[in-house]
């Protein structure tokens, strides 16, 4: 693959967790063979894009986290997918307790999980594809860390609309900033996401503000938030990306506080408000967990650094304990410690939780976490100049080898836009198509006369002769036959449209009880994995 | 004033707007606040010194600078001086870079009124600046400007424009009382929404902002900020006038229009919009502690080219020298005297030998006596000091006289012509006055000034004749009176907790004295009763309007309470003012409108009477800053009683609340009621009723 730049071990680990993609209903049916992150995005299991990510910003320690009735075709497609194998392979846990309705912030509390946990962490979603280099966000976070042992968190937001990708009615969450006083703000800004660093002080789906509005009538903001930050920004468009850089000790956080249900809402979103609203962080025994913990350094300091247990001293750790980056850089004036430590001790002398709002459409971040985003999505990357055309330095991290692979075998007369389009392995294309961006999997075949506009084709599936498929998502192994119209329709996997269907805004799906099922997840919202 | 007067005939301002147009401003010399006195009873407010200049000429130098043509000025209380100044001054000379400057008079007690009155006039022809007379500013104004008429040229309705500095959270021209918080889509520079943050707050407002959905949802960005000056420079059209005469009850320009507007968006339709200043000097002069905070800036040349140095007064001579300190010529300093940072010396004054300057501003022909101290001090014209006296961040009004050995502490305020006998101390935070509300020379008090000396303490409110001479007193009384009771619960702990900020303990006191705290709902309520009380409505129909006026707000038994004794208190003081005694003028007043308090009680069953408590507080409260306040509180009392809307248990509990005896003030103003409290207790009817009589005569 391409970018192996080495880059020296970070410290932290990552947890991707691999849920069962409630949103993405009509391809993840029957999570315990095909789980939401195998999903192709562009042509790649969506998991590759968080893994890659991962690897590029130099994390070694990746785990996964998936319920135990996923756990086999994921092990399986680590073992097989040529894409998923040229990465290097993650650990897999699946929590015996973790069932596909656990919140996120549970799944935390896990047993499975908080042994899992041994340093600073990264918490990423399956369905992340993300342009930004995740080394510049991490930096920028060890840069703003914070003192050792309550290091500060951060979060990253991504705008919603005014793209050309953006989807209608593409969920979005609430969000207010403050701006960072100018003594915490980091001096060098050379890197883009230092200089879009905030405070993070609400946060929440827009979905529950939209019901708090209605309950208070009106927006409530406590004086103590104003008290405390001069300016405060609230966005309303932005989605949160679910990327978290979490503390060591937000472990704890999560395992003490039974109430969280999710991180993104919860463990979040309190944290951010305990920041200025005073009494709060006592409540969220987050005081309880410093105590603990300088008491713990203490003991462990004077029986030597060996014997301190608890993951403390355990590989990230033990590197972190000598380098102190805060007092290291140049670039930070001495008396702003002071003045933020006598700040800090007057308030709750809790560390910050910080945003990084990505302001603008590029570079790219997106959670795949609905049809009209996949396809979107996939759309997009398939835009990319593939690295045969513009070479390996200056093509994106998400090009492909070939807009068409070799294998393929797309027949004289028929038209492919090639700028725009994807063709994997194995697949053929008939006589006197059509195909604008339009990305095909893997063995499919397209037979001739077809037009296939704005179309997501996943692998092994057909399509018959002269049908006409207009941002359409048509799943694995599914069979379209022929002359049938599809606009802006969804095929789940392995259905059979019969031939001269003609269709809108449909979603071919199978009835096996689903429903059910359907409403439990409904009730939980795309939080859940 | 012209209340509702239709913006109909006014001369066309699109016409204007395509030809030359003059650009033209309004001052307000009197910004209808009591915050500068016992000083602003011998002077209007605009004329005291700031840094030996004049604040007016600070305002009109800014409007100079920023190309306004057509300057009207609005006098207040002492227009006579004000005019006469500025017929004098250099504005009115041939070279004066204005070409009007039209000095106009009014009855107005409020902004509101100010700008009712001039829609009324038809003199602004097209986009104008508002300001009031105590802006310090250095801002080129044109940036603003060009912003708001290209915002204008593509939408009618974006009618203002206001100018606001950026500070951060913490800053010494910042009001400490009230924060104003206003929510701006920074896309669009508008303003979407504004609220003040009341400091000294009782209890029962919340402690949240409330902020609509709509905004919430229908902007996808949006600050919300509190480390905005406001500075009070406005860009206005026409419109923004003709707005001010449909809502005939807006007072304030922030507090009722600013809101009024931006609440009213779906009716009016009108945006107004920000311009956020983040470099030059834009400060009011708001208050004592701004006073102090922007004559140390002005003196440490923020404000340039507004520097005394500039000589911004024909006959000044300052030069700067090295270390801020500025001299004019003609200054008489002894061989072994020291002058330190930050100094400011007019003509004509001497420094007598050892004495040591520092921090502090002198003004013309000033006396220094020998081995003097003078440390924040600022010291204006004709003053003479003794020697060996010490004057430590103190304000000095002209023609003072200080004796030897006298120290004046942190905060003291002596008014114009006081003289202070030697050897006295005058304590932090006292303010001598000798001149009173009707511009009558007071009692001399020897307690306060000494043997010989002249003056005597000032208390807010203290006068008996507390009427009109003084408009921005007695005007204001409706709208700004009420947020003084919230003094007593509030002065302590604000007082303790800014005192280790800054020393000027008694700058908090005057900026809070005078806070504007009450909502929309108590205001109308009590200026529409106190009208219907003076001309003598019948109780039913006074009894409806106030009905109406509740659900409209949707009001709390509470507020309504509030604005009943607010408007009937002030209806009893004018009967008293006529001639009547209290006792008789209570009794008309609450006889005849009887039915309008019952209707406000719903305890009458209860053991617990808490609305009947509620009103005794809310009227001790009221009467602390009234005249005769004791007295009246207990003919009130006593009147309450006896037509049977007060039962004895809730006297009984009223006393015995710690709300009603959490303050001196509070303690002091019920006094006189104890003994009909005492009286109820042991109920023996005859000699209570004695002592009454006894008060009576005393009036």
């Amino acid at each position: 693959m391409p970018h192996s730049v080495s880059v020296p071990p970070t410290g932290l680990q990552a947890l991707i967790l691999c849920g069962p993609g409630v949103s993405l209903n009509t391809f993840t049916s029957n999570p315990e063979e095909y789980p939401k992150c195998l999903i192709p995005v562009a042509n790649r299991p969506m998991l590759w894009y968080a893994l890659d990510w991962s690897k590029r910003m130099g994390i070694t320690d990746v785990t996964l986290v998936t319920p135990p009735s996923s756990l086999a075709p994921l092990q399986a497609a680590l073992r097989q997918n040529p894409h998923l194998t040229s990465l290097p392979s993650p650990s897999v846990i699946a929590p015996a307790e973790l069932e596909m309705t656990t919140g996120t912030a549970e799944l935390l509390r896990l047993p499975e999980v908080q042994a899992c946990i041994k340093s600073d962490f990264l918490l990423l979603p399956c369905d992340l594809v993300c342009e930004i280099p995740g080394e510049s966000l991490l930096e920028a976070w060890m840069v703003c860390g914070g003192e050792k042992d309550r290091r500060n968190g951060l979060s990253m937001y991504y705008q919603t609309q005014g793209r050309e990708e953006s989807v209608k009615g593409e969920a979005t969450d609430f969000l207010a900033v403050a701006p960072l006083e100018q003594n915490e703000a980091p001096t060098v800004s050379h890197a883009a996401p230092r200089s879009s660093l905030s405070k993070l002080v609400l946060s929440m789906p827009m979905a529950t503000l939209k019901e708090k509005l209605e309950n208070d009538k009106g927006f409530l903001v406590r004086h103590s938030l104003v008290d405390t930050h001069a300016q405060v920004k609230l966005l309303t468009t932005y989605r949160d990306a679910h990327i978290y850089v979490l503390p060591y000790w937000v472990k704890d956080m999560a395992r003490l506080n039974e109430q969280f249900q999710s991180v993104g809402e919860d463990l979040v979103g309190w944290w951010a408000k305990s920041e200025w609203q005073q009494g709060l962080s006592e409540k969220l025994k987050i005081n309880e967990i410093f105590q603990q913990k300088s008491r713990r350094q203490s003991h462990g300091l004077t029986l030597g650094e060996s014997e301190s247990h608890d993951g403390e001293s355990l590989d990230g750790e033990s590197l972190e304990e000598e380098i102190d980056l805060q007092s290291m850089s140049t670039t930070k004036s001495t008396p702003a410690k002071f003045t933020s430590q006598t700040a800090k001790n007057s308030k709750s002398n809790l560390p910050p939780m910080l945003a990084y709002v990505q302001r603008g459409t590029a570079p790219f971040v997106r959670r795949v976490d609905s049809s009209a985003i996949l396809l979107s999505t996939s759309l997009h990357l398939a835009k990319l100049e593939s690295i045969e055309e513009v070479g390996r330095v200056a093509s994106s991290a998400f090009a492909h080898a070939s807009k068409v692979a070799n294998t393929a075998s797309i027949a004289q007369r028929c038209t492919v836009t090639r700028n725009d389009c994807l063709v994997d392995n194995n697949s053929t294309v008939e006589e006197k198509c059509v195909i604008k961006e339009t990305i095909i999997g893997a063995n499919c075949h397209i037979a001739s006369g077809a037009r296939l506009t704005r179309c997501l084709i996943m692998d092994g599936a057909v399509v018959g002769e002269r049908c006409q498929l207009t941002g359409t998502i048509v799943g694995r192994r599914s069979k379209i036959g022929r002359e049938t119209v599809l606009k802006d329709c969804e095929v789940q996997d392995g259905n059979v449209v019969p031939d001269e269907t003609d269709a809108k805004n449909e979603k071919f799906m199978i009835f096996e009880g689903l429903d059910d099922e359907d409403d439990m997840n409904a009730s939980e919202d795309d939080q859940d994995y | 004033m012209a209340p509702k007067q239709k913006s109909g005939q006014k001369p066309k301002p699109n016409a204007a707007e395509e030809v030359e147009e003059t650009f033209q401003a309004v001052v307000f010399a009197d910004t209808f606040e009591t915050r500068f006195e016992p000083f602003t009873r011998d002077k209007p407010r605009c004329l005291l010194p700031l840094a030996n200049t004049p604040i007016i000429e600070y305002t009109l130098e800014f409007l100079a600078n920023a190309g306004v043509e057509e300057v009207f000025l609005y006098g207040g209380a002492h227009s006579d001086q004000l005019e006469k100044y500025i017929n004098a001054s250099k504005w009115r000379a041939l070279s004066s870079p204005f070409k009007q400057l039209t000095f106009l008079k009014s009855t107005s007690t409020s902004v509101g009124d100010v700008m009712r009155d001039l829609d009324g006039k038809h003199l602004i022809t097209g986009d104008f600046i508002v300001v009031s007379g105590d802006v310090i500013s250095n801002l080129p104004i044109e940036g603003a400007l060009a912003q708001h008429r290209a915002r204008r040229a593509l939408d009618k309705n974006a009618i203002m424009t206001m100018v606001l500095r950026e500070a951060g959270l913490q800053h010494r021209t910042k009001s400490t009382s009230i924060s104003p918080i206003f929510v701006i889509d920074p896309t669009k520079d508008r303003c979407l929404h504004y609220e003040e943050i009341d400091r000294h707050a009782d209890e029962e407002h919340s402690s949240r902002l409330n902020i609509d959905a709509e905004i919430i949802l229908k902007h996808p960005e949006l600050d919300i900020r509190q480390d905005l000056i406001d500075c009070s420079i406005d860009i206005c059209t026409p419109d923004v006038l003709s707005l001010w005469s449909d809502s005939f009850d807006y007072q304030s320009p922030r507090k009722h229009y600013l809101y009024g507007v931006l609440k009213d968006y779906e009716l009016n339709g009108k945006t107004l919009h920000t311009y956020i200043v983040k470099d030059h000097y834009a400060a009011r002069v708001r208050n004592l502690k701004a006073y102090d905070a922007i004559s140390k800036d002005v003196l440490s040349r923020w404000t340039y080219p507004l520097c005394p140095d500039t000589n911004l007064l024909p006959g000044h001579t300052f030069t700067l020298r090295k270390g801020s300190m500025y001299q004019e010529t003609g200054v008489t300093l002894a061989r072994s005297c020291v002058i330190g940072r930050r100094t400011v010396i007019g003509q004509g004054t001497s420094i007598g030998d050892r004495a040591e300057v520092h921090n502090s501003v002198l003004g013309r022909n000033c006396k220094i006596g020998r081995n003097v101290k003078l440390d924040g001090a600022y010291i204006w014209d004709d003053v003479v000091i003794g020697d060996n006296t010490d004057v430590r961040g103190a304000i000095i009004a002209d023609g003072v006289v200080l004796g030897k050995n006298c120290a004046v502490a942190a905060g003291s305020l002596l008014s114009y012509g006081v003289k202070i006998a030697d050897n006295i101390w005058v304590e932090s935070g006292k303010r001598i006055t000798k001149t009173r509300n009707d511009g009558s020379v007071g009692k001399n008090d020897p307690a306060v000034v000494g043997e010989g000396g002249e003056g005597y303490e000032f208390i807010h409110g203290e006068e008996e004749e507390d009427e009109d001479d003084d408009v921005s007193v007695a005007s204001s009384g409706l709208v700004y009176r009420m947020p003084n009771l919230s003094l007593s619960s509030a002065s302590i702990s604000t007082l303790s907790s800014e005192v280790s900020n800054t020393s000027w303990a008694r700058s908090e006191r005057s900026s809070f004295s005078a806070d504007e705290d009450s909502d929309n709902f108590h205001h109308d309520a009590s200026v529409s009763l106190f009208d219907s009380l003076r001309e003598g409505v019948a109780a039913d129909v006074v009894q409806l309007e106030l009905v109406t006026l509740r659900m409209s707000a949707n009001a709390s038994d509470n507020q309504v309470r509030r604005a009943i004794v607010t408007s009937f208190m002030k209806h009893i003081q004018q009967l008293m003012e006529g001639g009547k005694g209290a006792g008789p003028a209570v009794n008309e007043v609450f006889t005849a409108y009887k039915e309008v308090i019952e209707r406000t009680l719903f305890d009458r069953s209860k053991g617990q009477k808490k609305d009947q408590v509620d009103l005794l507080l809310a009227l001790q409260q009221d009467l602390i800053h009234r005249n005769k306040g004791d007295m009246v509180l207990l003919f009130t009392a006593k009147s309450l009683y006896e037509l049977d809307l007060i039962e004895e248990e809730a006297y009984g509990q009223w006393w015995n609340d710690e709300r009603s005896s959490n303050s001196e003030e509070m303690r002091t103003i019920r006094n006189q009621t104890q003994q009909f409290v005492d009286w109820l207790a042991e109920a023996e009817e005859e000699s209570s009723e004695e002592e009454s009589e006894e008060e009576s005569d005393d009036e």
